[in-house]
């Protein structure tokens, strides 16, 4: 079967919390404790990760929703990420020429105006400050100089964790 | 854009920040990077990173380092608000299924009013519960089922409000939230018990007097000001000082208070008390250090323990004092002292309950 008919894995959906922000999809994977951020083109490939889409049908998708040229090649590289981030029930086999394609080359194929609508996903990672505006509930692990306890707990000794006061 | 040397008032630079950062159009922020980077750590060690976003998301900033921080708040808060709107509705299901119907204080009650619920952090769910299923309450909490959540369980609305139970109660509404129902308290009522939390606990995060800033500007028509200023002369008046405090600070529009709450003028020492608050972080530091942990940790609570000494706002409400122009002082140290003999009471108390 060449390439573009090969239809696209289905997304997991077990244990993540899901949220939209500003065109962005944030995912929280509970599993392994991780949180995602990604752009509206991974976003767009995610939410069809349905095992029935193919990858052609994905890229023609991607461009009237992105309103800008894609390829096919863009479409493996959002499944490379998501399987990366944990994101996909089952494993994708890229093509040989897709595997070794760089994000870099990919730019220089598309041109810079189209490596925007290029599928990204970063991790989110806290500010250290933003956990410290937090209290931790009763039972959480605690130690006197990391993040506070909630009101009216205290962090123990034995065991170290917050217990009511 | 201005290039304004940061003075040390970052009290006030934390105000400007701010001030409108609710809106759905937030005003401009005329603020130099050296600011921004300034007032950050005090944005997001306050919960309030993700309203400091919104003032620099469309400006020449918004690629500074600190604004990414900001920016990296909001999802992450973003992302905590739908993993708290989930429990939210478990432990609504979980308390019903056991005969205890709980109002939910704060938190998602007023993140809900902010155009984005990530808007509004929260690390814990606050739930009153009647008085009476409060041990039953704790107990669920407690379980196997319960001890997940991040509860703050309260006995009635006594720790925030004069207000009888039954009365809060019978005014209390349902909101739907995803596919639940959660049970709040009716906006006069709200409105009051954001402003007795925010001086109760010495004013010390900006974010909630954001919160009464938004509550403000969100009332409805047939708000009833009566219900909510209908508690004694005292109450009245710390209520009408925290909403001008929200317009002074935060320029919120105040044009649907009453003419009366409206000319309350502030006792000299206020603001700068407020401001004091929120560039000083001692509550962080108290939070940090609970009294009560000296038992574990003694000295470490002694190393910290100045961080205990309430300020001028904690005190005057501590001691049910009117927010007048005399001196703070004796407030102060009333407050200390009280606190210290509640304290004392309560550890006499535990100890008796440990040998009995």
């Amino acid at each position: 079967m060449s390439e573009t008919y090969v239809r696209l894995p289905r997304a997991r959906k077990d244990k993540l919390v899901t949220t939209e922000l500003a065109g962005e999809k944030l995912i929280y994977d509970e599993k392994l404790d991780k949180a995602h951020c990604l752009n509206r083109t991974a976003a767009l490939v995610w939410e069809h990760c349905d095992g029935r889409t193919t990858v052609a049908q994905m890229a023609r998708l991607l461009e009237r929703e992105m309103k800008s040229s894609t390829s096919d090649e863009m479409v493996w590289l959002a499944l490379h990420q998501l399987e990366k981030s944990h994101l996909l029930e089952e494993t994708v086999a890229r093509p040989a020429q897709v595997a070794k394609m760089s994000r870099r080359e990919m730019v220089r194929r598309l041109g810079i105006a189209a490596a925007i609508t290029l599928p990204l996903i970063t991790t989110i990672v806290a500010p250290a400050a933003v956990d410290a505006a937090s209290c931790l509930g009763n039972g959480s692990p605690c130690t006197p100089t990391g993040p506070a306890c909630c009101p009216g707990l205290a962090c123990g000794l034995i065991p170290p964790v917050c217990h009511i006061t | 854009m201005r290039n304004k040397p940061h003075g040390g008032n970052l009290g006030r630079l934390i105000a400007n920040t701010l001030a409108g950062s609710w809106r759905s159009s937030p005003p401009s922020l005329e603020i130099s990077v050296k600011e921004l980077d300034a007032v950050t750590p005090s944005l997001l060690e306050t919960g309030a990173g993700a309203l400091g976003w919104r003032r620099v998301c469309d400006s020449e900033l918004s690629s500074s380092e600190s604004a990414l921080q900001l920016g990296q708040a909001y999802r992450m808060h973003a992302l905590r608000a739908a993993i708290h709107e989930r429990d939210i509705g478990e432990i609504f299901g979980l308390m019903r299924s056991h005969g205890i119907e709980p109002v939910l204080v704060k938190g998602w009650a007023i993140a809900q009013l902010y155009i984005h619920a990530g808007l509004r952090p929260y690390g814990d769910i606050d739930l009153c519960v009647r008085p009476d299923k409060y041990e039953a309450a704790s107990a669920l909490l407690e379980s196997e089922e319960g001890k997940r959540y991040g509860v703050d369980l309260h006995r009635g609305f006594e720790k925030f409000d004069k207000s009888a139970w039954d009365e809060m109660w019978s005014r209390s509404r349902l909101l739907e939230m995803n596919s639940s129902q959660v049970r709040v308290l009716c906006n006069e009522d709200h409105l009051r018990l954001l402003c007795s939390h925010f001086l109760r606990e010495g004013a010390w995060r900006p974010i909630w007097l954001c919160d009464i800033a938004v509550a403000i500007e969100s009332i409805a028509a047939d708000f009833d000001w009566d219900l909510c200023l209908r508690q004694d002369q005292r109450r009245r008046e710390w209520i009408a000082c925290t909403i001008a405090l929200a317009q002074k600070l935060l320029r919120a529009n105040v044009d649907k208070v009453p003419a009366e709450a409206r000319a309350m003028r502030l006792p000299r020492w206020l603001t700068p008390s407020v401001l004091k608050a929120w560039e000083a972080r001692a509550m962080q530091e108290r939070h940090k250090a609970p009294v009560s942990s000296a038992r574990h940790h003694p000295i470490y609570a002694l190393k910290k323990l100045r961080h205990h000494w309430p300020n001028p706002i904690e005190g005057t409400v501590g001691m049910n004092g009117s927010f007048n122009e005399w001196p703070r002082l004796p407030f102060q140290l009333g407050n200390c002292l009280m606190r210290t003999a509640d304290l004392l009471l309560r550890n006499r108390k535990t100890r008796r309950h440990l040998l009995t």
